[in-house]
């Protein structure tokens, strides 16, 4: 069931939403919707619309809508998933879009009144959605008992109870998938398979992808197509006439099906049958009613409702039943071709000036691709750089350009906001306030650093040391690197150097024991803060990664920091989410790394896309701290802005 | 006479005589090169009066004409933003998430001169009530979109900060809403051009909401220990921030003679009050502070 569909407008006003339950989400904490915009859209996590975003019990699927700045968002029960929710966002849109445009004069600035009338609509839309997912799902079961004959009548029975937009459809239906089924058993076992009942949920952009590839793989996909249209033409037949029309049905099939296999050059006779089977759909008097009362748009739904297959071809379907006579041919150049088209050249150079240019994909494309190398030219992980970029073009498609603006500009501006706000921490981490907090309550504060071998671990630690000592807290260290001989000399050395104690027990020992002896001594004696230092340690080691898990579980530390190097490239993504799953995997607090220290940030001069892989990849944990140096005093704050412009420039 | 046609005459001479001679022709002035000169002059004298004007006006009213909401995530601003701009009319709200751009509006005033303010709804001050609708702006509060504020706050003519008054009543919103209220007291826009500061103590309508007065005293006690924390920040990887010295400048206003941390002592407005936006209560204090913050 569907808990939740909002439209919201970017400014976060919600211009409609349908809640069947009003206490659905009562102590869930924070709105679904909230959550997603939150965690997800303000994150540049937004290019992967196509997987549900889940909070606690619920899933979101959601829908960009930028030319207007509207936000569809579904949300159900993520353990409940619904067949029709890609549709309905796929549907909704544009119903809304023409609704509110008819309702406020000037359709581009959102105008919260006048849209409350739109109930009606979203139930109508809902309930087409609702029966025909239902009429889908129990052809596919049909299909199945009649062993993946159903291709034909699954389709038919779609397109009836869509056309029909009602439950009563379906006895018809039923009976016409029937008859179908066993008349057009040649035609359809072939092809059955590919048709399974999963198919109506397929995701819109699963479908889309699929048009691309129907593109190559025309002939065979004509196949099904044809058959799917085919089904129509014969159950419209049946409907009126006995069994003979559904024997020459079957010949029909039979020799389109052979044609297809020869491809390329039966497109023609395949458009002519289509047509055809438009023509033939017709036929019975109630078909024809259908056809009138819902035309081009119900053929897209059946789209939907058919799958990929059937899907790709009823576009296709549509417009040979306009009248093209080479429908194929007409598909694909829409869907391709005219649009770089019309955005070239001169046209192109007049829109940017009176700034009417809508930005297309095809328009972002290169200077994303060229935004994204010069991200990874900077050291940014390279999947990282494509999803910031895939993101960033998704928030842009569909967006009017400002006059006098490139498109270039446009992107550079939107990918800086995107940089400027992955990278703005949503939690601030001062560490000094937190340890000054924790005086006031009179407990200890503990630290542990954490990180793979040779990325500074110890040396950060004693700069931490050396500035919290500056703040006027006693520290104590804990040595619990037991593993690596001359590890405990050196954070000795430190300690004499900072005139602080190093806690240490040799050795071989138990790390977590260690720390937690540590900590003990800092509550008798009154010290302030206790440093934990940890063996290196790579991520591929399951028994030092369940110690650091042990580790942290026992102690339960205030802040755990992670230490990555600014040079790596895609090997810090990997570090840090390897530790973060380790903690996760062998832990059972919730105690997680809080925050990064990126050392040697010296190091790289303007190559510092690690920060970025590090904070985008890991979904937002904060640099807190960044080592430029060898001395004490060589350690600093994270500069948000600087970052930007280093990447930028 | 000459020596001021001097820079005309110089640029008429540099300036092809077809650009020149157009207006002259339409005027129907004869093409010589004294009417070129005056052309330019004519031109010139315009052009010094945008700027001299663009100048003065820029001088005069530094500060923005635009009122800015700002506050953490979920407090209740685009809801404010609504009533505010629906004239303190709360009936026709519409539910609010979370905000990913900013909305802008125009907050309807009646903009009380000297007089009406005097003599509370006296029937002849209302003769000098006139009418006005300022611009206003509820930025997002989710703090990865905190770099906006810098440049909100500079245009800002007042600036409302909206609190959540039932969940500051937990000790780590309290400090959170105290840190975001500190990044925008010590902007330097906010200390140079004395704007005035509304911190409106939402969702009153609560029973279990905070007072104004205790919420004042819970925030100055955080932020006089964020002052105390100031000096023990770090230095950014940044380095060379260009206006550093202006927010040093802000800082030590602030900055308290005694120990603890006052709103009073702060060289600028600041003044609590409570309301609640679902229900429109407080809307009208609020458009009463925006005027008189308008008017001074």
């Amino acid at each position: 069931m569907l808990d939740n569909f909002t439209i919201v407008n970017r400014g976060g006003l919600c211009l409609y939403s349908y809640q069947p339950s009003a206490s659905v989400f009562h102590g869930v904490g924070l709105h679904p919707v909230d959550a997603l915009i939150s965690n997800v859209l303000l994150e540049g996590h937004a290019s992967s619309a196509a997987s549900p975003y889940i909070v606690g019990s619920f899933a979101c699927k959601w829908h960009l809508d930028n030319n207007v700045g509207l936000v569809y968002v579904a949300v159900y029960r993520h353990a409940f998933p619904i067949r029709y929710v890609d549709d309905l966002l796929d549907s909704v849109p544009a119903a809304f879009e023409s609704h509110y445009s008819a309702a406020a004069s000037k359709p581009k600035a959102p105008s919260p009144t006048n849209i409350d009338d739109f109930d009606e609509t979203f139930k109508d839309l809902l309930l087409r959605a609702e029966t025909a997912a239902e009429a889908a799902k129990r052809a596919g079961k049909a299909g199945k008992a009649n062993k993946g004959k159903a291709s034909e009548g699954k389709a038919s029975k779609a397109k009836t109870s869509h056309a029909k937009g009602k439950a009563e459809a379906l006895p018809d239906a039923d009976e016409a998938a029937g008859d179908e089924a066993s008349g057009d058993g040649d035609g359809g076992d072939g092809d059955g398979g590919d048709v399974p009942d999963g198919k109506p949920m397929t995701p819109a952009e699963k479908r889309k992808a699929a048009m691309a590839r129907l593109k190559a793989r025309k002939g065979g996909k004509g196949g099904k197509g044809s058959k799917g249209g085919r089904g129509k033409g014969g159950k419209a037949s049946r409907g009126k006439e006995a069994s003979s029309p559904a024997v020459s049905t079957k010949k029909r099939g039979k020799v389109m099906r052979t044609k297809n296999k020869l491809s390329k050059a039966d497109e023609e006779a395949l458009a002519a049958s289509l047509a055809m089977n438009a023509d033939g759909s017709s036929a019975s008097a109630r078909k024809q009613a259908l056809a009138r009362e819902a035309d081009e748009e119900a053929l897209d739904i059946e789209v939907v409702k058919g799958g990929v297959a059937l899907g790709d071809i009823a576009d296709e379907l549509s417009s040979s039943s306009e009248g093209g006579p080479d429908p194929l041919e007409d598909g694909d150049d829409a869907g391709s071709s005219s649009k770089p088209k019309a955005t070239t050249g001169l046209f192109s150079l007049f829109q940017t000036l009176t700034g009417n240019k809508t930005l297309a994909e095809e328009d972002l494309e290169p200077v994303m691709a060229a935004l994204a190398q010069r991200l990874e030219e900077r050291n940014v992980a390279s999947e990282v750089a494509h999803a910031l970029t895939e993101s960033v073009a998704s928030n842009l498609i569909g967006q009017t350009l400002p006059s006098m603006t490139s498109v270039k500009y446009a992107a550079k501006q939107a990918l800086t906001e995107a940089l400027t706000r992955i990278l703005t921490p949503r939690r601030k981490i001062d560490v000094i306030r937190e340890a000054h907090a924790a005086r006031e309550a009179g407990k200890v504060y503990s630290i542990v650093m954490m990180g793979v071998n040779g990325v500074g671990k110890s040396t950060s630690l004693s700069k931490i040391c050396y500035w919290l000592r500056q703040n006027g807290f006693s520290v104590l260290i804990a040595a619990c690197d037991t593993f690596r001989s001359g590890a405990i000399s050196q954070l000795q050395t430190h300690g004499k150097r900072l005139g602080v104690d190093v806690y240490e027990q040799g050795y071989g020992g138990d790390p977590a024991a260690v720390a937690k002896a540590a900590i003990g001594r800092a509550v008798r004696e009154g010290i302030d803060v206790v440093l934990i230092d940890t063996a290196g340690r790579m991520v591929k080691n399951s028994p030092l990664m369940k110690a650091l898990a042990k580790l942290v579980e026992v102690n339960l530390p205030d802040l755990i920091l992670f230490v990555g190097e600014a040079l790596v490239g895609n090997d810090g993504v990997d570090q840090l989410m390897g530790f973060r799953q380790a903690l996760i995997d062998h832990g059972t607090t919730s105690r997680n790394i809080d925050g990064i220290v990126l050392s040697k940030f010296d190091s790289v001069d303007d190559k510092v896309g690690a920060s970025v892989s590090m904070v985008h990849a890991s979904g937002g944990i904060p640099i807190v701290l960044v080592g430029t140096g060898q001395n004490y005093t060589d350690i600093k704050g994270f500069s948000v802005k600087g970052v930007v412009k280093a990447l930028m420039k | 006479m000459d020596w001021l046609l001097f820079l005309p005459k110089l640029v008429a001479e540099a300036t092809p005589e077809w650009i020149l001679d157009a207006p002259l022709a339409m005027a129907g002035l004869p093409t010589t090169d004294l009417c070129r000169t005056y052309v330019v002059a004519a031109v010139m004298v315009v052009v010094a009066g945008q700027v001299a004007y663009s100048l003065r006006t820029s001088s005069v009213r530094r500060r923005g004409s635009c009122v800015v909401l700002l506050g953490e995530s979920g407090t209740g601003k685009t809801t404010l933003f609504q009533v505010a701009v629906a004239g303190g009319d709360s009936s026709a709200l519409r539910k609010c998430h979370t905000s990913m751009e900013e909305n802008r509006g125009l907050l309807p005033l009646e903009w009380l001169n000297a007089q009406s303010t005097a003599g509370p709804a006296a029937p002849s001050a209302r003769r000098y009530t006139f009418r006005a609708a300022l611009p206003v702006l509820d930025l997002p509060g989710h703090p990865s979109l905190r770099y906006k504020l810098h440049q909100a706050v500079s245009s800002a003519a007042a600036v409302v900060f909206v609190v959540d008054a039932v969940a500051a009543a937990d000790a780590k919103v309290l400090r959170v809403t105290a840190e975001h209220l500190f990044t925008v007291m010590k902007e330097p826009a906010m200390v140079a051009n004395a704007t005035p500061l509304l911190v409106f103590c939402n969702k009153a309508d609560v029973p279990s909401a905070c007072s104004p007065l205790a919420l004042e005293n819970a925030l100055a006690d955080e932020i006089s220990t964020l002052i105390d924390m100031h000096t023990s920040r770090l230095e950014d990887t940044d380095g060379e921030d260009p206006d550093a010295a202006a927010q040093a400048a802000a800082l030590a206003a602030l900055r308290p003679p005694s120990a603890r941390f006052d709103f009073a002592a702060v060289p600028y407005t600041v003044r609590f009050t409570a309301g609640a936006a679902l229900t429109g209560q407080g809307v009208d204090d609020l458009r009463e502070f925006v005027s008189h913050a308008f008017a001074q």
